[in-house]
């Protein structure tokens, strides 16, 4: 039995550039169910990126509803969804966006402390997130210490560390080599298709050989989403 | 094309310095600073010369005289006998536009500095006591006494004047002091028989307006050298003739000459200008008209004649004192010529008396004096601007490297990257440079009109400060020329990186250790000389070299330490408040600032500038108490009168109430109370010697402005002097043997005579027997004896001259009155105890009653406590120029701690945009990002701003050892009678006022700054490498 954790629908966005508007989402409607790991592909500026972003509370969208949990957002300021960012989501970004100044064991656990958790007991989930991406003999190094594969590994450590539903992925694999690429994915497989403690992951990606591992693809064209059953057959 | 190209490149600059203006203004505050501190310091410098020649030449009464060239025995061709021929050179003097006004005068004989020696010295000597007045022999029967006229070093001097005179500016000098009578009359014809003369001679002889009296005046008909022959004969009309025996082995016959029924026109207080060389002050002044043709020609041919010019001083150069010296030597040239080409007035050769550059020659050297202390005083505040510019330029080219590097990866060469950097610093810096040496030239102005710490008013003289082409020319070399070097150099190193190196966001400051360790030895050197003037050590040439090195070493060393201590604040509060609710959220996330050089940038700076501004806040308020404490111990009292017959309290209390009656522009309170000091000479029991006394009426508490500084052991002490007490003067202690300790003698201490007392170990007579009359041994007189105990040494007793109250002791009146039989006595010295002298009006009471005061006849002088303070002030206090020094320093550094926090803030910020981003990614709210910041920042800044006003005290006592050591030599070189101890004044309020500012505003602008990292564009940030 599957259900669904995230729904969007009408999602539109335009930017302003100089006198022009541009149009980047019209009317998306998207959703992704628990344990579910989806690929969003599409040609550069047709606007996964900003459909990634209005989903992960970094972006307002012009229009639309989205509901991820008992959030329900869209058009709301980034500003008022911390609660959102800090609870539900979990962000893996191209770049990893790790705190230099503090080591990876830090780097996960003040997510946590964030949300409230003690010191120790922060440091003892981020201890277990990072053994579970397989960096627990490294907590505490910092982020310059390790390759780009290890750090984007660190940054999918925090992104589940507060067990959080759904994971976002901006391109994960975009810095790595292939073989980094292909251990990063596997980690995505198994913590989607964990049986005790699934986990949704949506993730924009450029690479075919990447999407064909999700269990499914959304397809962005023009700012809006192909119809989806054939186009794993179609990438494949 | 190359020109096409340089415009392109130019105008890229342009664009790129602009769009980066946030970094650029880093490199613009710094050198606007730093432009704006040298330009001021040497704008000051020259506005300081301005000041001090416009002041000495304000106070020259007449501007020169013009003497025949040669003696009358020499070259005879070259003088005239005949008057009129001698004046008209006058006319041809002011139809030159130089001069404004030229008179003939008989008084003084001619000044022939190259008659008498080769040794220049020996005949500039000689030449001055050859000059001989015309003097005052007799009034009636009775001679005159020396002391008569005591304002003149001259005997008794006499002068005539011709009817230019009268009208004409130098009669205008004597005319402005007439206490009584009136002038000349305007017909000159009228003049004859009118004398007008000095109040001192009026009280002596008791004369009076309208009173009619014979004159004698003497003129020299012969001079020679002591050993040479002269032969003194009485005239063929039968003026007696006698030998007088001049000084520096001169001799001179002189003739006398009887004026009969000439009546008292005026009298007149003697000017207190200055007359330099050829005194033509306090004299007995006559018209030619009381003389006949014969007696003229007698003057002119015995060389008495002179011509008194006035030159239009709006035209000489106020630029500088060396412009003035050489217009005025210009002028000189053109109206006297040179010894081998002299300029001849029909044949008349003439000898022209600059009375101005002999003043300005001796100003000029003081000057520079001045000038090289205040630039050392300056030193912290150059270093603090240059410190800006270095560490915000570095900040702002910090930011750079990634920016270097990429463009590197895209093909950018080493040239055209370091063209790009060095042009846009180039025009940020040229740009901050213009306004600031504009900023510089026009605040010079401010700081020359300073009169106390932070109190400024327009000044009476015209001033134009500048700053000539070298200095301007090092100023931009020293600024731009160093942004440029540190632009080359930084971008050169981001040239010679890898690129991945360059790339990397931040780059953990790698620390010398050596150069710590030297830090730390310069620190420990400041503190040594902060110890040595809290301890008052004994002056010496280890001392004194700490105490003048000190201060500096410990502004350098401290700042660096203490830097290095505030780059722990995150890591202590983190320890405080980590486990509470403000911090438990973010305390992972807060990082020490010695991982950040930025943040160790900003404590180093907070350091700097809050320490400078606390030092020069307790220096500036120290100096202000020194300069109100200066005009009491000078003045006394709010009023101090020096009357020319002794009165009694009553007779004194008339006076002022009648004086304070005929006030009617200013309300002036009555007295609250009065208080005299009597001089005179009692004997020791048992011992040859006389000591003199000063006797104080017993309210002297309640109007003297005692200090605890005055006396050894404390104001207190003086409650003693009715036990029978006494103090001392340090001359009258050795005289007496008293059992007086020495001062410490320590660098504050230095200003204590007792410093140099040479019975220093307190053996010595605790008592002495006092006897009255004090008589020669060898009459008899019946004496009262009184035995007074000694309580202590005094420094100054407040309105004496330091001389004179060294060389007294000091008694109160009761023990006078035992002494003297229990008999009153009248007093010459009167003190007024008249209002709060502080207050506004006070100040305008006062002058107004001194001036009214002065016009009385039984006045000799008044001093008032406002005047007195004035000049204080004016002239510098305890050392010139240090109030407008200091206030420049309080500015400079309180606008450097707002300005370069606000930048080092916003540069931190920026750099941490990111950061932000991707706590907010991960769910930090705004409220736990501020606290993040705010926390992490503000621990870093408070503790800077605790530590920098710490070090800032340690400076202050630091300074007051220099100050007090430098301050009492400036006191000695202007002969400044008393010489007060630098007690640090503690402005708490002024100091926490601009810390507090500080504080909020760095505050408002970390959480406006937060609050916009916080709402900037989150996927584009995050984007970013």
């Amino acid at each position: 039995m599957t259900s669904c954790l995230l729904s969007a629908s009408g999602i539109r966005k335009s930017f302003k550039i100089g006198k022009n508007r541009l149009d980047v989402l019209k009317d998306v409607d998207l959703s992704v169910e628990v344990g579910e790991l989806v690929a969003l592909m599409g040609p550069s500026g047709s606007g996964k990126s900003t459909l990634l972003n209005i989903v992960g509370g970094l972006l307002k969208s012009d229009a639309g509803q989205i509901t991820l949990g008992e959030h329900e957002y869209g058009t709301k300021n980034p500003i008022h969804l911390n609660d959102l960012r800090r609870n539900s989501i979990g962000w893996i970004f191209q770049n990893f966006n790790l705190l230099e100044h503090l080591s990876i064991e830090d780097n996960v656990a003040f997510t946590l402390t964030l949300s409230g958790a003690s010191i120790s007991e922060a440091r003892k989930k981020a201890k277990n997130a990072l053994e579970r991406v397989g960096l627990g003999d490294r907590l505490k190094f910092f982020p310059q210490q390790l390759s780009g594969g290890q750090n984007q590994r660190v940054s999918i450590a925090r992104a589940i560390s507060g067990d959080r539903p759904l994971l976002l992925a901006d391109e994960p694999t975009g810095n790595l080599d292939s073989e980094s690429g292909n251990t990063i994915v596997h980690l995505f497989q198994e913590l989607c298709h964990d049986s005790h403690n699934p986990i949704a992951l949506l993730m924009v990606t450029h690479d075919p050989v990447l999407a064909s591992k999700a269990d499914r693809i959304l397809l962005l064209k023009n700012g809006q989403l192909l119809p989806t059953s054939p186009l794993k057959e179609g990438v494949n | 094309m190359i020109f096409a190209s340089t415009a392109d490149n130019l105008l890229i600059s342009v664009r790129s310095a602009w769009l980066s203006r946030n970094r650029g203004f880093a490199v613009f505050a710094g050198v606007l600073l730093s432009t704006l501190v040298l330009t001021a310091i040497l704008a000051y410098g020259t506005s300081l010369s301005q000041i001090a020649m416009q002041e000495t030449i304000k106070n020259i009464s007449y501007d020169g005289v013009v003497y025949f060239k040669n003696e009358p025995d020499y070259k005879s061709g070259s003088r005239t006998s005949v008057t009129g021929e001698f004046s008209d050179i006058c006319t041809e003097f002011t139809n030159r536009v130089e001069f404004t006004d030229c008179t003939l005068v008989f008084a003084q004989q001619g000044y022939y500095r190259y008659a008498y020696a080769d040794n220049r010295w020996e005949a500039e000597f000689k030449a001055r006591y050859f000059a001989q007045d015309i003097r005052l022999e007799s009034i009636d029967t009775l001679d005159v006494e020396d002391d008569e006229i005591e304002d003149n070093p001259n005997r008794n001097p006499v002068m005539f004047l011709e009817p230019g005179g009268i009208d004409g500016q130098l009669g205008n000098i004597y005319a402005e002091k007439l206490v009584d009578g009136s002038w000349f009359a305007s017909t000159f014809d009228d003049t004859s028989g009118s004398v007008l003369i000095p109040q001192r001679v009026a009280n002596a002889r008791n004369l009076a307006v309208g009173d009619s009296l014979n004159l004698t005046y003497s003129f020299v008909t012969d001079k020679q050298e002591r050993d040479q022959e002269i032969t003194c004969e009485s005239s063929e009309n039968g003026n007696e003739s006698y030998l007088d025996k001049g000084e520096w082995d001169t001799q001179f016959c002189r003739q006398k000459v009887l004026l009969e029924n000439v009546s008292v026109t005026g009298i007149y207080k003697p000017s207190e200008g200055n007359w330099r060389g050829n005194d033509l002050s306090g004299r007995i002044l006559l018209t030619t008209a009381s003389l006949n043709s014969k007696q003229i020609e007698e003057l002119m041919d015995t060389d008495h004649a002179l011509l008194v010019f006035n030159i239009d001083r709006s035209l000489i150069p106020s630029s500088s004192i060396e412009d003035a010296e050489i217009w005025l030597d210009e002028l000189e040239k053109s109206m006297e010529g040179s010894p081998s080409n002299p300029v001849t007035y029909g044949d008349v050769e003439i000898n022209y008396e600059d009375g101005i550059v002999g003043y300005l020659s001796d100003i000029s050297i003081f000057v520079v004096l001045i000038q090289i202390f205040d630039y050392i005083l300056m030193i912290p505040a150059i270093f603090l601007s240059l410190a800006v510019l270095v560490y915000g330029l570095n900040l702002a080219l910090e930011q750079r490297r990634s920016e270097i590097a990429i463009h590197r990866v895209y093909g950018g060469t080493n040239k055209s990257l370091l063209g790009l950097i060095l042009s846009e610093v180039f025009i940020i810096s040229t740009v901050a440079w213009t306004i600031g040496y504009f900023l510089g030239i026009l605040s010079a102005e401010f700081i020359a009109n300073t009169v106390g710490f932070m109190e400024f008013e327009k000044s009476e003289f015209a001033l134009s400060p500048k700053v000539s082409v070298i200095p301007t020319i090092v100023i931009f070399v020293v600024t731009v020329g160093l942004s440029m070097m540190i632009g080359f150099v930084k971008t050169k190193r981001f040239l010679s990186m890898d690129i991945e190196e360059g790339i990397k966001k931040e780059i953990k400051p790698k620390r010398n250790r050596v150069i710590f360790l030297i830090h730390i030895l310069l620190f420990l050197l400041g503190l040594s000389a902060v110890a040595i003037n809290i301890m008052n050590l004994k002056l010496s040439i280890i001392t004194g070299l700490i105490s003048g090195l000190g201060p500096f070493t410990l502004w350098i060393g401290g700042s660096v330490v203490f830097a290095r201590l505030s780059g722990y604040a995150p890591r202590v509060t983190t320890f405080l408040l980590g486990k509470t609710k403000i911090l438990s959220d973010v305390r992972i996330g807060i990082r020490g600032s010695e991982l950040n050089r930025s943040m160790n940038q900003l404590g180093l700076i907070v350091v700097l500038t809050i320490s400078i501004v606390t030092m020069a806040a307790f220096q500036g308020y120290t100096g202000s108490l020194v300069d109100e404490r200066s005009a009491s111990s000078s003045v006394g009292a709010d009023i101090k009168i020096n009357l020319s017959t002794p009165m009694s309290d009553q007779e004194v209390n008339t006076l002022l109430t009648s004086s304070i009656d005929n006030i009617t522009l200013v309300k002036v309170p009555y007295p609250k109370n009065i208080a005299s000091l009597y001089n005179d000479t009692v004997g020791i029991k048992g011992q040859r010697y006389s000591i003199d006394i000063a006797v104080l009426t017993s309210n002297h508490r309640d109007v003297l402005h005692w200090n605890d500084q005055s006396v050894q052991g404390g104001l207190s002490v003086l409650t003693k002097l009715s036990e029978p007490g006494f103090t001392s003067g340090v001359d009258a202690a050795e005289t007496l043997d008293l059992a007086v300790k020495s001062d410490e003698g320590g660098l504050s201490g230095v200003i204590s005579p007792f410093n140099a007392f040479e019975d220093d170990d307190g053996v010595g007579f605790d008592s002495i027997t006092l006897t009255y009359p004090y008589v020669d041994q060898s009459e008899v007189v019946t004496q009262n004896e009184v035995t007074v105990g000694f309580i202590g040494g005094h420094n100054w007793i407040p309105g004496v001259p330091q001389d004179k109250s060294n060389s007294f002791i000091l008694i109160d009146d009761s023990t006078f009155k035992n002494l003297n039989d229990n008999a009153d006595y009248k007093a010459i010295i009167w003190f007024v105890e008249l209002c709060d002298e502080k207050a506004n009006s006070c100040l305008d009471a006062l002058e107004a009653l001194s001036e009214q005061l002065e016009s009385n006849l039984t006045v000799t002088s008044v001093e008032d406590w406002s005047k007195a303070y004035d000049e204080v002030k004016r002239n510098g206090g305890l050392i010139f120029g240090t109030p407008g020094i200091l206030s420049l320093q309080y500015i400079v550094a309180a606008f450097a701690a707002l300005a370069s926090s606000l930048v080092f803030l916003s540069l931190i910020l920026a750099r941490r945009r990111r950061e932000l981003a991707i706590l907010q990614s991960i769910g930090a709210s705004a409220t736990q990002l501020s606290r993040l910041v705010i926390f992490e920042i503000i621990s870093v800044f408070t503790l800077s701003l605790v530590l920098g006003g710490l070090l800032g005290l340690g400076l202050a006592e630091a300074f007051t050892g220099l100050f007090s050591l430098l301050g009492g030599l400036f006191q000695l070189l202007l002969e400044s009678e008393t010489v007060i101890a630098r007690e640090l004044v503690w402005p708490w309020i002024q100091v926490l006022l601009v810390n507090g500012l500080v504080f909020v505003a760095v505050l408002i602008a970390l959480l406006f700054t937060t609050l916009r990292a916080v709402r900037s564009d989150l996927p584009t940030v995050l984007k970013e490498e």
